[in-house]
């Protein structure tokens, strides 16, 4: 019978060559040998994901790299999901963060990398796709109460709308709870600034760097 | 590092001229030298060139040159000529047709030093400076040779500066490199050099010639004996030489291009002439430094857009000849320090490189070619590399179109994760020197210009980059040979 770190190490190298079928066949053999789920996310999965992260900071592999790998190991965690419930066990998040891309607006690729940034970085994302409405935001936030809500924006006809996000979580009376945090080509510090936003991503590098330090 | 791969980087063949156009530049050039000939006082050369049919005047030195024979030279020089470096996988094969390479160029008397302000500042060159742009070229993907781009004016009355420039270029770098400033009296000394390198191997020696030589016909249609010598010297050797024209418009050459390109055609052909005349068969190539003389100032303006045009007609007409070209001078720049200018003019390499000239050379050069910095050596390297890319154009096949990629991706999503997306980084264009961050981390990382990230590499290069393929045993026997000739020529100064 496969050991826990056989098949930990499988599940990393497998990460790291951002193969989804195998790293599928890996966690469905790992459900076979009744290993600890916990230990295969973080020690198999997530060490894979960490060493390409680490090798993405580095300079030596690039973007494609880190979301293949970050897909790959979506694949596995999706395969492991069920049986981790049934367990009863759970994988510790350095929090929850809402993203979703402004209504209106459908330029989601630079939103899709934060947030696959941040669920490397650890943090749980609850992504609301693109065009979202603002009571679409709204709703998440009570129902997933995160650390942080984060909106994305390519154009300044659609960046205005950021504004409603704090208006309405406001009115909601649930704008305390939570932080907000805004982006995309448009938006600037001045600009979180002015509507009061609480944290300003200039790229994914930065948003994990800010998430980082909120969930400290 | 360097793609020598044929069908890597051609131009499109730009129709600038037309057939008409060509045939009647050739009929022109051939009636300038069957009517007004050449000049040369070298007897040797009238020799040659009685022997081989034309109309000697030989107490005007003036040299008449007869159809058949100008035609006849068009058909002897080889179509292709082999610049052969220390390392053969970097050899570059110049070929008559598309086929586009890169190099350093400049015979600079001067050095820009580099200063992150702006307050930039010149001095002499030394041969130091010469090693160090060398390495650098060495180092640089988008050169194909490393010519050196200055002089060693330090050895200017202390010695024989002509090999301490050959010997230093000859040591520092695998690629093939052209020597710019050759004496035809010191000829042999050049030719010694080659065979020391070699470890004394005669037959490496003669047959891949580290040695390359170029010179310059006086516009207009004048062939100083320098010109005549080495043109013969080098065909008796068969060492590839470049000839250039550096006729300009307006001052010695017609004010119209098309004049101009006749006259510089004739001058070239002439020279090739002799050389084909004194062993037939002989590695020429065509090179073009031809501007114009800007006539408000009276200067040779070479970051013109008309040096671009002539040099993007010489490559279309050598390629109608079937000859290849070589130190064809593309977006040169008359701005002293590197800035907007610089870059624009730069730019400009991109029509004789869409013409298909084959050894373009621009790296490093600014204020005519006078001056030199090593940083914009190192910009210019993702300036040739960028216009590399663009030669690229699109690759149309049914599998570069990935059918099943974009059924497999669909509506809204993306194709970063893909395999393919993956293998195709590294096919990208990726300068160096331009930053392509948003302004959050480039202000992060220092707001570094080109210049800036440019002047790091250089150190970088400096301090990892040894290029030298000798035997350390030959480098001392050539310092030996040059230090030899440096006392020989202090005696016969008289120091």
């Amino acid at each position: 019978m496969v050991t826990q770190d056989e098949i930990n190490a499988k599940a990393k190298a497998a990460v790291m060559e951002f193969d989804d079928e195998l790293v599928e066949e890996i966690c469905e053999e790992a459900i076979e040998a009744k290993v600890d789920m916990v230990s295969l996310i973080q020690d198999g999965l997530t060490a894979g994901m960490n060493e390409v992260g680490d090798q993405f900071e580095q300079g030596t592999l690039f973007l494609p790299h880190v979301i293949a790998a970050s897909e790959a190991m979506s694949a596995g965690v999706a395969v492991l999901t069920p049986m981790l419930e049934s367990q009863g066990g759970a994988v510790k998040s350095k929090g929850t963060i809402v993203l979703g891309t402004i209504e209106g607006d459908i330029h989601s690729i630079g939103k899709d990398i934060v947030a696959t940034m941040l669920k490397i970085a650890g943090f749980k994302v609850v992504d609301l796709g693109r065009d979202v409405a603002i009571a679409t935001y709204v709703d998440a936030v009570k129902e997933h109460k995160p650390l942080i809500v984060g909106s994305s924006a390519l154009m300044t006809t659609t960046m205005v709308l950021q504004m409603n996000i704090e208006e309405q979580l406001k009115e909601a009376g649930i704008r305390d709870s939570v932080m907000t945090m805004v982006g995309g080509a448009p938006v600037t510090q001045d600009w979180a600034d002015k509507i009061g936003s609480d944290v300003y991503a200039e790229n994914a590098t930065d948003a994990v760097v800010k998430c980082n330090a909120a969930a400290e | 590092m360097v793609s020598n791969d044929i069908t890597s980087k051609r131009g499109i063949g730009l129709g600038m001229l037309s057939k008409t156009d060509l045939d009647l530049i050739t009929q022109a050039t051939a009636e300038v030298l069957e009517t007004v000939g050449i000049h040369t006082d070298d007897p040797e050369a009238l020799g040659i060139y009685a022997e081989g049919g034309c109309d000697v005047d030989r107490e005007n030195g003036v040299v008449l040159i007869p159809e058949h024979l100008v035609m006849d030279t068009i058909r002897y020089t080889p179509s292709k000529v082999r610049f052969a470096g220390f390392d053969r996988k970097k050899d570059v094969m110049l070929r008559a047709g598309p086929e586009v390479h890169w190099g350093p160029f400049g015979v600079g008397v001067q050095i820009l030093e580099y200063s992150k302000a702006g307050n930039t500042s010149v001095r002499p060159t030394t041969e130091d400076d010469l090693r160090k742009s060398v390495i650098i070229s060495d180092w640089c993907d988008n050169y194909d040779v490393a010519d050196p781009t200055v002089t060693g004016d330090d050895w200017i009355d202390k010695g024989r500066g002509d090999l301490h420039e050959l010997s230093t270029s000859l040591i520092n770098t695998t690629k093939p490199t052209t020597y710019g400033s050759p004496e035809e009296a010191r000829f042999d000394d050049y030719v010694e050099l080659n065979r020391i390198a070699y470890g004394g191997d005669e037959e490496l020696a003669r047959k891949r010639p580290l040695l390359k030589l170029c010179y310059c016909p006086t516009s207009p249609l004048d062939l100083c004996d320098n010109v005549t010598q080495l043109s013969i010297k080098c065909a008796n050797n068969m060492i590839p030489s470049h000839v250039i024209s550096m006729a300009l418009a307006g001052a010695t050459g017609p004010v119209t291009l098309a004049g101009t390109l006749v006259t510089q055609n004739a001058e070239v052909l002439a020279s090739m002439a002799l050389s084909q005349l004194a062993n037939r068969g002989a590695p020429v190539v065509y090179g073009s430094a031809n501007t114009i003389m800007d006539l408000k100032s009276g200067t040779a303006s070479v970051g013109s857009p008309e040096l671009a045009l002539l040099s993007s007609a010489v490559a279309q007409l050598a390629q109608y000849y079937k000859i290849p070209t070589a130190s064809v001078m593309g977006g040169w720049t008359d701005s002293k320090v590197p800035d907007v200018q610089v870059g624009a003019e730069r730019g400009l390499a991109m029509l004789p490189a869409l013409a298909g000239a084959n050894l373009i050379m621009a790296g490093g050069v600014l204020d005519g070619g006078m001056t030199i910095s090593l940083e914009q050596l190192v910009v210019d390297n993702d300036i040739f590399g960028t216009i590399n890319h663009l030669l690229k154009g699109f690759d149309v096949t049914e599998e570069n179109i990935r059918m099943n990629d974009i059924k497999k991706v669909g509506i809204g999503k993306h194709y970063l994760a893909l395999a393919s997306t993956r293998a195709g980084i590294t096919g990208q264009s990726n300068p160096l020197t331009f930053d392509r961050n948003m302004r959050g981390p480039w202000e992060n990382q220092g707001s570094k210009t080109a210049l800036d990230l440019a002047h790091e590499k250089v150190e970088w290069i400096l301090e990892n980059h040894d290029p030298c393929g000798l035997d350390g045993d030959v480098v001392k026997e050539m310092n030996l040979f040059v230090a030899g000739k440096d006392k020989e020529f202090l005696m016969e100064n008289g120091r």
